[in-house]
């Protein structure tokens, strides 16, 4: 038996890096890759606590939390505003970000590690919002839904938060059980203008 | 045959040969060409044959509302039966086939139902089928169904890709004619998103069909300055071959893009359709208007061609249906056929105008009629040779131009409810005038001149862009050059016809079948319909539902405005089931939902169950197993040993705050207030009817620190349920909650070698004094990974089950499977899991089905008096606490091989079935390896009391009718030794 185990993606078993669908002349149209692992707390206030977790998190972090369908980004850790009063931080890598949460907000948070349970896929490219608008109703145009702006919605009947990070990325978090199923389904979406999982 | 192409002309790439078969026969075309204008040009008028009479019928349109040339185009799985040949484009290897033919379309067999006219009027389903009564399904309707159908399905596999989208905008514009175009350039101008829609391949609607002039250029450069122009901002969505077909509520439209339905073998990567969802502020409808046929003798023969068509096809397409042609008119547009024809140098015989007091219009020399009738058409299915005048005189020609009026295609307005507005001037509907979203513009609003088109479509693109919220923006409009009138004189039906007279070619309904609906008391226009299936079927009346309206206003003696229209729904044109599904086919029909030890059980060989969404392991067969003796091996070592089963599907909420455990108090009817730390706990949920809801365990990991279990299948609804608690009814508690079901791998250890195995990969004390029946609590698992233990069983055994971050969960149940080697440990799967819950009388959502209240399923004693909780008042219904309930009980059957199943009813021996003498039924059924025999849970009336009992299961559906002893639930160790162990 080996001495520690790394925990495995449930995207391990469906990822192939690779280019995929039409080639077209200007190269793919998206890229898909995951991040794995990726810490993702869901951090809900309790009752009344809200303003001092701002304040805690911001002290503590270095990010303010953001209203719900934002985000804000500080070192590297990323607060999406999900329901009211309830927010995910996500953070890249394996940095015990849960513990280090509930170190410093336990009296004014539920603090849930959620990084098993959710699994955060990347798009970006030219059609990543193309290949999104075939399965969200939220307007995807640049204008409204830009950097800093998250949306919980549904894909192919799948829950998932859409946080756009960049110009043309985005980031989609789902259930991690649903995660195969979903990842299968935005590679056909992406078909029709190609795309390179990374 | 005496259609043709011109030499010269038209908008089709005469450079580029396209070549496809119709019926077989090759046939060669231009790109730019439609299905239909390439027959034409191939000299084949003849395209298919009526619904009914199987009468020879041509093309009449050259658009969406062609009611005749129907084909099936494509073979194999891409058939697609009743395509308009009218919309379909030609490309290289096209095969299209006629329709309704048997054995060919030159030699119909069917034809003959034309003799038997007299006997197909309308309501003649009604009339003839009626007796013997039983004919009807054996007889009557299949050979109805085989005669009278519109195409095939091939009843193979579609091969092709279809996708739904969503696009957003201010400004949706439908249509690309002037008005269109006008008004897409006023909105866009504002800066508004604007997303322009047209089904047809080329945009351009009218411009490129007729020959215009605007800003002192022909109509079709015009219209292609403006869409470059619209094309080069970024705030423009131009969507050709894009039908919007639907209007739903708020301003949400449907379209569909025949993204690859112009090619012959698609790339598989893109799809062949795409579906929208148009979701826009404002909507312009620049759909246009559709011009009217008019009823007379032979309508409906070959040669016979709206005007419009007419001049469309040789405008667009350069061809013609006959060397010379007779134009029928009640309008001004009428001779405006007659100047194109003449131009595009096809001999035009006469404007018979219906008017006796028509206007004087340019003819360009061509001789007019004025007051006179067309009352039949000679001609056979290749053509037709002469057109009858006021039922004697004779003009020999070779095809026909009617032109009755103009109806503004309204439908995207109507969709909703309102009713198009009949209006006198203009004699016609009008859209309604109320619909907030949709702003009508240019022909679709009656404007008839293209200077009013222009003008009415930059007003209703600004109004649409200001009504979205954008600052209006000044948009020159462009000199036009102006026909010399629209006049039109309604006429609805030549009742002087010599010969049968069509008001719906589709349907084969004739004008005199609406006076007979009208006189058999069929006389709304909703009944009139339906009885005479004028607009019905694919085109939905889009050419004669007027006509239809008109001839129903004279025969009742109401106005036109009084018969009013059927209702618009969507769809205006057939949208294709692929389309409808669009990726959700296969394994995205619905999502797939896989267990983090999903992996694990697939290295094992198990055999996967659809649970909902879940795929859970089943079984884990060895060589030659079936499931049967799969899982009683697995129930025997489990029994015997040590199994390990994946539980992770559990709906799992983690719950803290300062009044978690109040809140879960009030949630489940037993008591959780004083529930110990390290403990867990089972938990009944009722629903607020006070029937059982739900059940699982929720085990205390700290003060203000809980972990729920709920079972599989009710875990959204519990978490909603809980959501709604929180929210709605107890506000004020201090709680939070999330669902933790993803985020652990959970898989139940299950044997009395459970202990010994599970001591070797988790750091813990796990003796029965250490870690008792109902322990809970942190477990650190193969020396670094945090888990959680709990020591319950569904089984009955001694019996664990431990929770791993889900992404640990292969190399855990890996580790536990290689540690209890030593202990012949084996995987089981839902099947044995079931079959031991049953040896033990655990319930699960086949005995918790919203029938069964606490004390029906033998928990009335969880049922707290001492506090309340949902569903507590309910529960105390009379009728909840009635003696006589059914009640849960076992049954076995005397003979223990005899099989029945879940559903089985329970009679008294000797007791006819009847719902009379039902006694209860059996809730879930399993073979019991422990037992060697079949065994049930069953819910019987005042069953308790009944233990001993002999009963009858019955079961009707599969025959089973077997004697079985009424018996404790619990069939295996009722006192729960084991469990304690």
């Amino acid at each position: 038996m080996p001495d520690a185990f790394a925990p495995v993606s449930p995207l391990a078993h469906v990822m192939q890096p690779g280019r995929y669908g039409r080639a077209l002349a200007d190269g793919p149209g998206v890229t898909l890759s995951t991040v794995h692992p990726c810490e993702i707390v869901s951090v809900i206030s309790a009752r009344g606590k809200a303003r001092a977790l701002g304040t805690a998190i911001k002290k503590d972090f270095g990010v303010a939390l953001p209203g719900m369908g934002q985000t804000t980004s500080a070192r590297g850790l990323m607060m999406v505003g999900v329901q009211p009063d309830s927010w995910l931080a996500v953070q890249a890598g394996g940095s015990n970000l849960a513990t280090r949460l509930e170190a410093k907000i336990s009296k004014l948070a539920m603090v849930t590690s959620q990084s098993h349970g959710r699994t955060l896929m990347r798009i970006a490219g030219p059609r990543a919002r193309d290949v999104l608008a075939k399965g969200t109703a939220v307007d995807l145009h640049p204008a409204i839904f830009k950097p800093g702006v998250a949306a919980a919605t549904q894909i192919g009947h799948v829950g998932v938060t859409i946080v756009c990070t960049g110009a043309d990325s985005f980031e989609l978090i789902t259930l991690s059980t649903f995660a195969a199923g979903f990842w299968d389904g935005i590679c056909e979406l992406s078909l029709e203008w190609g795309y390179e999982v990374r | 045959m005496t259609s043709f192409r011109f030499d010269k002309g038209g908008l089709i790439d005469r450079q580029t040969s396209v070549g496809f078969s119709f019926d077989g026969k090759q046939m060669t075309g231009h790109a730019g060409d439609t299905l239909a204008s390439a027959l034409l040009a191939n000299g084949q008028l003849l395209m298919g044959r009526s619904f009914k009479y199987h009468r020879p019928r041509s093309v009449v349109t050259c658009g969406a509302a062609e009611p005749n040339a129907l084909m099936e185009i494509g073979e194999g799985g891409r058939l697609e039966p009743n395509t308009r040949a009218t919309m379909q484009e030609l490309y290289d290897g096209l095969i299209a086939k006629s329709q309704n033919r048997w054995p060919t379309l030159e030699r119909d067999f069917g034809a003959i139902n034309s003799l038997a006219s007299s006997l197909f009027v309308a309501g003649f389903y009604y009339k003839t089928f009626m007796w013997p009564k039983k004919f009807w399904e054996a007889i009557y309707e299949p050979i109805i169904r085989k005669a009278a159908g519109l195409g095939h399905l091939s009843h193979e596999a579609d091969p092709d890709r279809y996708e739904k989208a969503y696009a957003h905008c201010d400004v949706l514009v439908v249509g690309s004619g002037p008005a269109g175009l006008m008004a897409a350039l006023a909105a866009a101008r504002t800066g508004a998103r604007v997303i322009v829609a047209d089904e047809h391949a080329r945009l351009g609607g009218s411009l490129i069909k007729e020959r215009e002039e605007i800003a002192g250029a022909d109509g079709v450069s015009w219209a292609e300055g403006i869409l470059s122009e619209l094309a080069a901002m970024k705030n423009v969505r131009l969507m050709p071959r894009t039908t919007v077909f639907g209007a739903y509520d708020d301003a949400v439209f449907g379209a569909l893009e025949r993204v690859q339905k112009n090619v012959a073998e698609p790339d598989h990567n893109v799809p062949v359709e795409k579906l929208w969802r148009i979701i826009t502020k404002r909507c312009v409808l620049a759909a246009g208007a559709e011009e009217r046929p008019i009823v007379f003798g032979g309508n409906d023969k070959p040669g016979v061609m709206m005007a419009s068509a007419m001049r469309a096809y040789a405008n667009q397409y350069a061809v013609a249906p006959g060397r010379s042609v007779t134009v029928f008119t009640s309008t001004d547009s009428g001779y405006r056929t007659a100047r194109d024809m003449k131009a595009h140098g096809v001999h035009v015989e006469v404007i018979i105008d219906s008017r006796a007091d028509a206007p004087e219009l340019e003819t360009n020399g061509v001789p007019v009629m004025r007051g006179a009738l067309v009352t039949n058409v000679k001609g056979g299915k290749h053509g037709m040779s002469a057109v009858e005048i006021n039922g004697h005189d004779m003009i020999p020609c070779q095809s026909l131009a009617m032109s009755g009026g103009w109806s503004p295609v309204v439908h995207l307005a109507c969709m909703r409810g309102a009713k198009p507005v009949w209006n006198d001037g203009l004699s016609c509907f009008m859209p309604p005038a109320h619909d907030p979203w949709t702003i009508p513009a240019g022909s679709a609003n009656g404007k008839w001149q293209l200077s009013d088109c222009l003008a009415d479509g930059a007003a209703a693109g600004t109004k649409a862009a200001v009504d979205a919220g954008f600052k209006a923006s000044k948009a020159a409009i462009p000199k036009a050059r102006d026909d010399a009138g629209h006049a039109v004189s309604p006429l609805w039906w030549v009742k002087q016809s010599t010969g049968k007279a069509f008001v719906d070619y589709q349907n084969d309904v004739s004008a005199k079948d609406l006076p007979l609906a009208a006189r058999e008391g069929y006389d709304h226009i909703e009944l009139a319909k339906r009885y005479t299936t004028s607009g019905m079927a694919t085109d939905q009346g889009k050419l004669g539902n007027v006509n239809a309206i008109g001839i129903l206003a004279e025969a009742t003696g109401k106005s036109i405005a009084d018969i009013g229209t059927t209702t618009f729904r969507p769809f205006y044109t057939p949208v294709s089931f692929g389309a409808l599904g669009g990726q959700h086919v296969g394994n995205h029909f619905q999502p797939v939902r896989r267990s983090p030890l999903h992996g694990w059980a697939e290295k094992l060989g198990a055999a996967f169950v659809e649970t909902g969404q879940w795929h859970r392991s089943s079984w884990f067969p060895r060589e030659g197993e079936d499931w049967l003796a799969a899982m009683s091996r697995e129930v025997i070592n489990t029994r015997r040993n040590v199994g390990l089963c994946d539980v992770s599907t559990l709906g799992k909420i983690e719950i803290k705050g300062k009044d978690a455990a109040e809140f879960i108090n009030r949630l489940y009817s037993n008591p959780f207030l004083k529930l110990p730390v390290g403990k867990a706990r089972y938990g009944l949920m009722l629903r607020e009817d006070g029937f059982v809801g739900d059940d699982g365990t929720t085990s205390r990991l700290g003060d203000n620190h809980f972990f729920m279990t709920t079972t599989t299948g009710h875990a959204a609804q519990s978490m909603r349920d809980i959501e709604f608690a929180h929210q709605a009814l107890w506000p004020e508690l201090d709680v939070q909650y999330v669902s933790v079901t993803d985020e652990w791998a959970q898989m139940a250890i299950a044997g009395p070698k459970s202990r010994e195995v599970l001591a070797s990969v988790v750091d813990a004390e796990l003796s029965n004094e250490a870690f008792p029946f109902l322990a809970a609590g942190e477990v650190t698992v193969l020396g670094h990974i945090p888990g959680r233990l709990f020591r319950i069983s569904f089984s009955g055994e001694l019996a664990y089950e431990l929770a791993v971050p889900a992404g640990f969960g292969d190399a855990v149940a890996s580790a536990i499977m290689h540690a209890g080697q030593p202990h012949s440990i084996l995987p089981y799967g839902l099947e044995a899991l079931s079959s031991m819950r049953v040896e033990k009388g655990f319930i699960t959502h086949n005995e918790i089905n919203g029938r069964h209240t606490a004390g029906d399923v033998g928990l009335g004693r969880m049922a707290s008096n001492k506090k309340d909780y949902i569903g507590r008042m309910m529960s105390e219904r009379e009728g909840l606490n009635d003696p006589d309930r059914m009640q849960l009980v076992g049954v076995r059957p005397l003979d223990p091989a005899k099989r029945f199943r879940a559903g089985a009813h329970l009679l008294k021996v000797n007791d006819k079935p009847s719902t009379k003498n039902d006694q209860g039924y059996v809730s879930s059924a399993a073979w019991s390896p422990t037992l060697d025999s079949w065994i049930g849970l069953a819910m019987l009336k005042r069953g308790r009391e009944r233990h001993g009992e002999r009963i009858m299961l019955w079961d009707g559906l599969r025959d089973v009718y077997i004697e079985a002893e009424v018996c404790n639930p619990v069939f295996v160790d009722p006192e729960g030794e084991k469990t304690h162990a």
